[in-house]
């Protein structure tokens, strides 16, 4: 045992008033009477309690020293544990796993209790810094031996919808400053993997094995193989320890209207993906949901949108119509993302004509003079292929290396003009001309010549191009994981925007001892969520917290925790002890009082 | 206030009055006895016995039944009034309450022309009065009663009753007037007192803090009489079981006097004294 305190003992040195106060004053009143040998019949009868009439005298002077010495001792914080002159750094794991209900309750209100407890039997002068860890390291609260501030910091913890950020707390870690001064706690459900400065994290586990099925998958697309249907994708995970037969309910819009059950056998740990078909191929709002009671409740549902698709409408202009007909329609089987027009074209696509009047225009092979292209002559020899721009979408998805140019002429840019590929001499192969309402993309080659047509990257050309200078978002998900960000532009950020917070130490924290903050969307909850852009409004779907979150099981996982007092600490059970003292000397003083 | 203070004394004398109604007459020797003997008043009937008198045959009776029945007369006797008063500590707080008590008693006794002695009982008996008679007598005996004082380290009445029965030649009206806390007891002294067929009466005195015990908490118990002390703490508990023994203390005494055919009566201080005077006439016997 060890004092963290000891200069307290000192006031020991207050016993000697106590005593001589005592042999001083304490003296029973005197009372005369006449009925002497009545008294003595009593005297005689409480003969049994004779140890305690001797020592009826000393009682409240041993009791009042008693309660001095549990005083200063409990000032003195004594401790029977190593590592005594480090503060407490507690991280509660709030991820989602964490809300599973367990036969005790639920596994965050355990870590809560646990932190209590460290907490409760910390010694008065350790400082404790709460933290939480999810898909951020957040800061609740920092180096204060206040128990009130901690207790408070430690019921404010929620349970978040995001998976757990391992990387955080290994980069945390890594400061010295950690190691050095602080004693760090993980209370956390599930283990992690081994990361550098592991050993000095003591792992407090909560919660046992518990029963779940979650989908860690789910996906909605129009059907490429079937009109008119949509494909639904899922994937289930199993921490039973059979198998279980389970129904899942695949449904559509706000009131969920059922649009297929579907039987499933769920094998224990990660089952194989399930794929089916809807016969509908609304937009809109869809809901996978599992009907099961178990564990986890977050994870029986998933949310997706399949979103309106408006197709590009598209005109041809100039020779062989038939190949860029044919490169537009081969995409009207799968989302119908582009389509043919005559007129109010948004796309113009064209063959030797330059056409740059729509807002995107695509021209293969220009050889009229235009504002975009001044033939000035040909090109026999290109020579090797220069991709000027390897950032530009285009270039990160053709491999112009391997694209053949042929009947290439040699053109004089205009001013505007931006070059994604060129011959190795300087001469524009590929380029973008943007004005103020209009995008062309020139390709410097007859795509005939060329058998471009018949080059998997036609299409492809033509349709990211297309997106491209029209600003359409591809592959938008269907769904978003929460955390993610999605890319709304012109949000408004004082109403819509949350504040994710780094956690710091307090030598890293801004001057003005604000943290560090961090912009994300806020995806508060799982479903759907309605949003006001200034396109209109808009719905997102959230859902899904990650399978490693579903399999809420982690058998292997023990705690780790060195020796540290939880419950009460020794100062606490002194002071404890010198109230108990003390009342019993109350009650004793009141007895001899006024009986 | 003091024995010989007129008031007191214009309170004696009517308890004289009283008394003389209860009695109804002046002359000596005119105190009611108990006994049967040759007195003017029929007491009761006895059957004849060999030695009695023809003369209180009564012949009617013979006469109806043929059996020989003797009237029987209240004995009208000269008596000693024998005080014994209690000087010892433990009467401390009711000892002029003790004394005006004997002071009425004597009173009367002294004016009905009976003989009076006054003893007082401490650790020994010790003569306070002389037989003496006569109301001439009155003043000297309370100015006597005035100025005596508290005596004594440990009263002893056994001991005090046994020195009485050394000395004692014939049968008296015996008047213990004390709180009767002997620590070494009472009975053998109330037997004793009754060997020569004395006429006992005992008058207790008490004062309402013996009675009942009103202190609590810890408190260091002094014996008024010998200074022992012992340390206590009192409580609840205790003050209910003290309770129970002064209750059994005075009804052992009240049992032992009854067993004894011995007058008895507590006279608590709160009551004024001539109340208790006024009982003690009333009931009779001990001075009417």
């Amino acid at each position: 045992m060890s004092f963290l305190n000891p200069t307290a003992l000192g006031l020991l040195f207050l016993s000697i008033p106590l005593v001589a106060i005592y042999f001083l004053k304490v003296r029973p009143r005197l009372k005369q009477t006449t009925t002497f040998f009545l008294w003595d019949e009593l005297f005689e009868e409480k003969k049994s309690s004779a140890l305690f009439q001797k020592l009826r005298d000393w009682l409240s002077l041993l009791l009042m020293l008693l309660v001095l010495f549990f005083i200063i001792f409990s000032i003195s914080e004594p401790s029977f544990s190593g590592d005594n002159k480090k503060d407490y750094l507690i991280i509660v794991d709030n991820s989602a796993s964490m809300a599973t209900k367990g036969e005790h309750g639920m596994r965050l209100e355990l870590a809560k209790e646990k932190a209590r407890s460290l907490i409760s039997a910390m010694s008065l002068s350790t400082k404790v810094s709460v933290l939480t860890l999810s898909n951020g390291l957040r800061s609740l609260q920092t180096r204060t031996s206040n128990r009130k501030s901690l207790n408070e910091s430690i019921d404010s913890i929620e349970t978040s919808l995001y998976g757990r950020n391992q990387s955080l707390l290994e980069h945390f870690i890594q400061n010295k400053d950690i190691s050095k001064n602080f004693r760090v706690f993980m209370i956390t459900d599930k283990g992690f993997d081994p990361f550098e400065g592991a050993e000095i994290v003591e792992m407090i586990k909560v919660g046992g094995h518990a029963e779940n099925i979650g989908i860690t998958d789910f996906d909605i697309r129009y059907s490429m193989t079937k009109s008119g249907s949509i494909d639904l994708f899922f994937r289930l995970v199993s921490t039973y320890t059979e198998t279980k037969e389970v129904s899942l309910i695949f449904s559509h819009g706000d009131e969920e209207q059922i649009l297929k059950v579907i039987p499933c056998t769920v094998k224990p740990g990660i089952n194989k993906p399930e794929i089916f078909s809807s016969e509908n191929n609304l937009p809109g709002k869809y809901t996978l949901r599992c009907e099961i009671e178990d564990a986890l409740e977050m994870d029986n549902n998933a949310f997706a949108i399949l979103p309106e698709i408006v197709p590009i409408k598209t005109s041809i202009i100039g020779e062989d119509r038939f190949y860029l007909e044919k490169c537009v329609t081969a995409f009207k089987g799968y989302e119908s993302i582009m389509a043919l027009v005559d007129r109010e074209a948004d796309l113009t696509l064209s063959n030797g004509i330059v056409s740059n009047e729509n807002k995107a225009n695509i021209v293969f092979n220009p050889i009229a003079k235009s504002s975009v292209a001044e033939v000035i002559g040909e090109i026999n020899q290109i020579g090797l292929i220069s991709v000027v721009n390897k950032e530009h979408p285009l270039s990160k998805i053709i491999d112009w290396e391997n694209v053949v140019f042929k009947g290439v002429r040699k053109i004089k840019l205009p001013p505007s003009a931006f070059v994604l590929v060129s011959t190795e001499s300087g001469d524009p192969l590929v380029y973008l001309v943007k004005t103020k309402s209009t995008s062309t993309l020139v390709v410097n080659m007859n795509p005939k010549e060329s058998n471009f047509f018949l080059n998997p990257y036609f299409p492809m050309l033509v349709y990211a191009s297309a997106h491209e200078m029209l600003n359409l978002k591809t592959g938008e998900p269907v769904l978003y994981r929460p955390g993610q960000i999605p890319n709304i532009g012109g949000l408004n950020e004082d109403s819509t925007l949350e504040l994710f917070e780094k956690f710091e130490l307090d030598e890293n924290a801004n001057e003005d001892g604000s943290e560090i903050k961090k912009k994300a969307f806020p995806f508060s909850k799982l479903g759907f969520i309605d949003v006001e852009t200034p396109q209109g409004e808009k719905s997102f779907a959230c859902s899904i917290i990650g399978k490693n979150e579903s399999l809420i099981n982690d058998a292997d996982f023990k705690t780790t925790l060195k020796a540290v007092h939880m419950g009460l600490s020794p100062s606490k059970v002194l002071v404890y002890l010198a109230l108990f003292v003390l009342v019993l000397e109350c009650m004793l003083y009141h007895y001899r009082k006024v009986g | 206030m003091r024995l010989d203070d007129p008031k007191f004394l214009a309170r004696l004398e009517s308890l004289y009055l009283l008394a003389r109604r209860v009695i109804g007459g002046s002359l000596a020797a005119d105190r009611r006895s108990q006994k049967k003997g040759s007195g003017i008043n029929f007491a009761d009937y006895s059957e004849y016995q060999y030695g009695d008198d023809y003369r209180n045959i009564d012949w009617n009776i013979y006469a109806r039944l043929e059996t020989l029945v003797i009237k029987l007369f209240e004995l009208e006797e000269d008596v000693s009034i024998h005080i014994f008063l209690d000087i010892s500590h433990s009467m401390q707080k009711k000892f002029d309450y003790a004394k005006q008590i004997a002071a009425a008693i004597a009173y009367i006794a002294l004016c009905n022309q009976d003989k009076l002695i006054i003893d007082t009982i401490d650790d020994k008996l010790k003569n306070l009065i002389d037989p003496c008679r006569g109301k001439g007598k009155v003043m000297s005996l309370l100015k006597t009663l005035q100025n005596i004082e508290l005596s004594g380290s440990d009263s002893n009445f056994n001991h005090s009753i046994e020195q009485f029965q050394k000395r004692q030649k014939q049968s008296e009206v015996c008047v213990v007037i004390s709180d009767f806390f002997f620590s070494e007891g009472y009975k053998k002294g109330l037997q004793q007192m009754k060997y020569k067929k004395n006429d006992v009466y005992c008058i207790q005195i008490l004062n309402e803090e013996e009675l009942k015990c009103d202190y609590l908490g810890d408190l260091e118990i002094e014996c008024i009489e010998t200074g022992r002390k012992r340390k206590l703490t009192i409580g609840p508990r205790e003050q209910e079981k003290y309770n129970k023994l002064m209750h059994k203390w005075n009804e052992d005494l009240n049992k032992e006097c009854s067993k004894y055919e011995i007058g008895y009566i507590q006279a608590v201080t709160s009551k004024p004294f001539d109340e208790i005077v006024r009982d003690i006439l009333s009931k009779g016997g001990l001075i009417a």
